[in-house]
């Protein structure tokens, strides 16, 4: 104790720069999680864009441009994952988003979002269901699932602002 | 609310499944897996209320308000939605209990682009009118136990006539630099109110002959920004209500009525605000013994809500809403009573000040306690206070519901 005292004392500098550095490190981590939108294999590399992901899952298109119907997937509400997606990608909150699917589903205007309870059954099911659409927490880029889940365009500095 | 399980592909070996494989393999190809879904909630309320008796004898506490619905919709081809849904609400004299068809529709949407929509709904339509018209009979989907009733009628016997209609709806929408502009607009053919219905808007007349509707439309528009943070709409609604007399009754009638309302909302990260404005303009001629009276009328009515969210469970309300039978005599001076004497005020105008607290545990459920001050008894249901209106009065409401 005396000594790591002594050295607090003596050289305040390096304690901060080693501070700095770790608060850079863990700066820098969480950048690079970042919320993926991911498409079934059958999408191909499709692009959506922000006005149309808001489209999609404020439920106001029911099919693809190609028009096989769109299956849209959601993690719970009580989520991290879906908050930062709500926020970050559609520029909206949780409680705005399900409001309009319960006013959908009991006026019959539109199919609820299926929910799922993980991230990997998020990433099975959008695999193996037809036109569907979900979104992952992705926690680098470099160890993004590789293969026939197509990851969709996604726009960076457009966060919501309240 | 959603469906836990939305089967996607058409499973088991039986023989039927193969044939309608078969079938949908021969008619459509490729064959498209069926989606659909089923939702319903239940919910039961308490009143107690001070003044007045609302939704039955409230005064000592009444479990006289539950609401029941089951719902499915299904999408047999991506541009195909049919959706229909059964419901059950009792609230006093001002409904009865019974089961009866809410809405049933085939929805087609022709157009369906990125950039908007454009579709067709044909049979019992929910009528589009404000923010909460079309699902008004769901408390998850209500700005609070009750609705503002100074704007969604309830007391007044409009219920039924404004719920839903059968008959045609055209929706669209658009895209459009940040903005998504939206219509829906619906009209129905002339039919004969049911018996209920009649006994609800015009007493004890309805046993003298038939009450009927026509030149039924709704309207309206919307506009959605922000990121769909702001709304504004402006709705309107228009009919013709005709009282033909059973042979031999020397009285006859009609009256046409036009509904305007405008909407505002915004939706914040912490707080929702929303206000809506609505004017009723009504024209009226009665011919009692050959003699004929007519009346035009102007009513109008607003509130404005807060809605604070303490956290994703817990959100605190607050509203102020006033309602006017005759939007030129505020203080109900030319009002009259039931023996068309004035000296009945109050029964002219209503200001109504809420105040409550709900919770939703989980994705299920969910719990509210709300407290209305409300000065002037024109929100009052006649048919529950038959002995007599209370210009100052209170309520305290208690309601669980249970929704999938």
């Amino acid at each position: 104790m005396g000594n790591d005292a002594t050295v607090w004392q003596r050289r305040p500098g390096l304690v901060r720069v080693l501070a700095l550095l770790l608060a850079f490190c863990l700066a820098s981590g969480a950048r690079a999680e970042s919320v993926e939108v991911i498409t079934s294999p059958d999408r191909g590399d499709i692009q959506i864009d922000r006005p149309m992901l808001q489209a999609i899952y404020l439920m106001r298109v029911r099919e693809w441009p190609d028009g096989k119907p769109v299956r849209v997937f959601v993690m719970p509400d009580s989520s991290d994952t879906h908050d930062r997606f709500t926020r970050e990608k559609l520029g909206t909150y949780p409680y705005v988003l399900h409001r309009v699917w319960e006013r959908m589903v009991y006026t019959g205007t539109g199919l609820a979002p299926e929910t799922v309870r993980s991230e990997q059954e998020m990433r099975d099911k959008v695999k193996k269901t037809e036109g569907a659409v979900g979104y992952v927490l992705s926690r680098t880029r470099s160890a993004r699932e590789p293969g026939p889940i197509a990851t969709a365009y996604h726009q960076e500095g457009q966060h919501a602002q309240p | 609310m959603r469906s836990p399980e939305r089967p996607r592909h058409p499973g088991g070996s039986s023989a039927p499944t193969c044939v309608a494989l078969l079938a949908a393999l021969l008619t459509a190809a490729p064959a498209q897996a069926l989606d659909y879904q089923v939702h319903g909630f239940l919910a039961q309320g308490f009143v107690l209320s001070e003044g007045n008796d609302f939704y039955g004898g409230s005064h000592d506490g009444t479990l006289n308000f539950f609401e029941a619905g089951l719902n499915g919709s299904m999408r047999p081809i991506p541009k195909l939605l049919l959706s229909g849904q059964v419901l059950a609400r009792d609230a006093g004299a001002t409904d009865s209990g019974e089961l009866r068809l809410d809405y049933a529709f085939a929805d087609y949407q022709a157009w369906a682009e990125p950039e908007g929509v454009a579709g067709l709904r044909l049979g019992r339509v929910k009528n589009p009118y404000g923010l909460f018209n079309d699902s008004r009979d769901v408390v998850f989907t209500r700005p609070g136990i009750l609705l503002p009733l100074s704007v969604y009628f309830e007391g007044q016997g409009a219920r039924t006539l404004l719920f839903s209609s059968d008959g045609a709806q055209a929706y669209g929408g658009l895209t459009f630099g940040g903005h998504y502009l939206s219509v829906v607009g619906g009209l129905s053919p002339s039919k004969t109110l049911s018996n209920d219905d009649q006994e609800q808007l015009f007493g004890a007349l309805a046993d003298q002959g038939d009450v009927s509707l026509h030149e039924f439309g709704s309207l309206r528009l919307m506009d959605e920004w922000g990121d769909g943070r702001w709304a504004a709409a402006a709705s309107y609604l228009h009919g013709n209500l005709r009282f033909e007399p059973n042979p031999g009754v020397p009285l006859s009638g009609q009256a046409t009525f036009d509904l305007y309302l405008v909407s505002l909302r915004y939706n914040g990260e912490r707080y929702s605000l929303t206000g809506e404005y609505g004017v009723t303009a009504s024209e009226s001629e009665f011919n009692s013994f050959g003699t004929v009276s007519r009346s035009t009328n102007t009513s109008d009515s607003l509130y404005v809500q807060a809605e604070y969210f303490l956290n994703p469970q817990w959100t605190l309300m607050g509203r102020y809403e006033a309602a006017f039978a005759d939007s030129d005599d505020r203080d109900g001076s030319e009002c009259l009573d039931e023996n068309q004497m004035p000296g009945n005020s109050h029964g002219c105008y209503a200001h109504d000040l809420g105040a409550g607290l709900s919770w939703k545990p989980d994705k299920h459920w969910g719990l509210w306690a709300e407290y209305h001050y409300i000065h002037g008894s024109y929100t009052a249901s006649r048919q529950d206070n038959s002995g007599g209106l209370d210009p100052h009065w209170s309520m305290l409401l208690l309601m669980a519901a249970y929704h999938f």
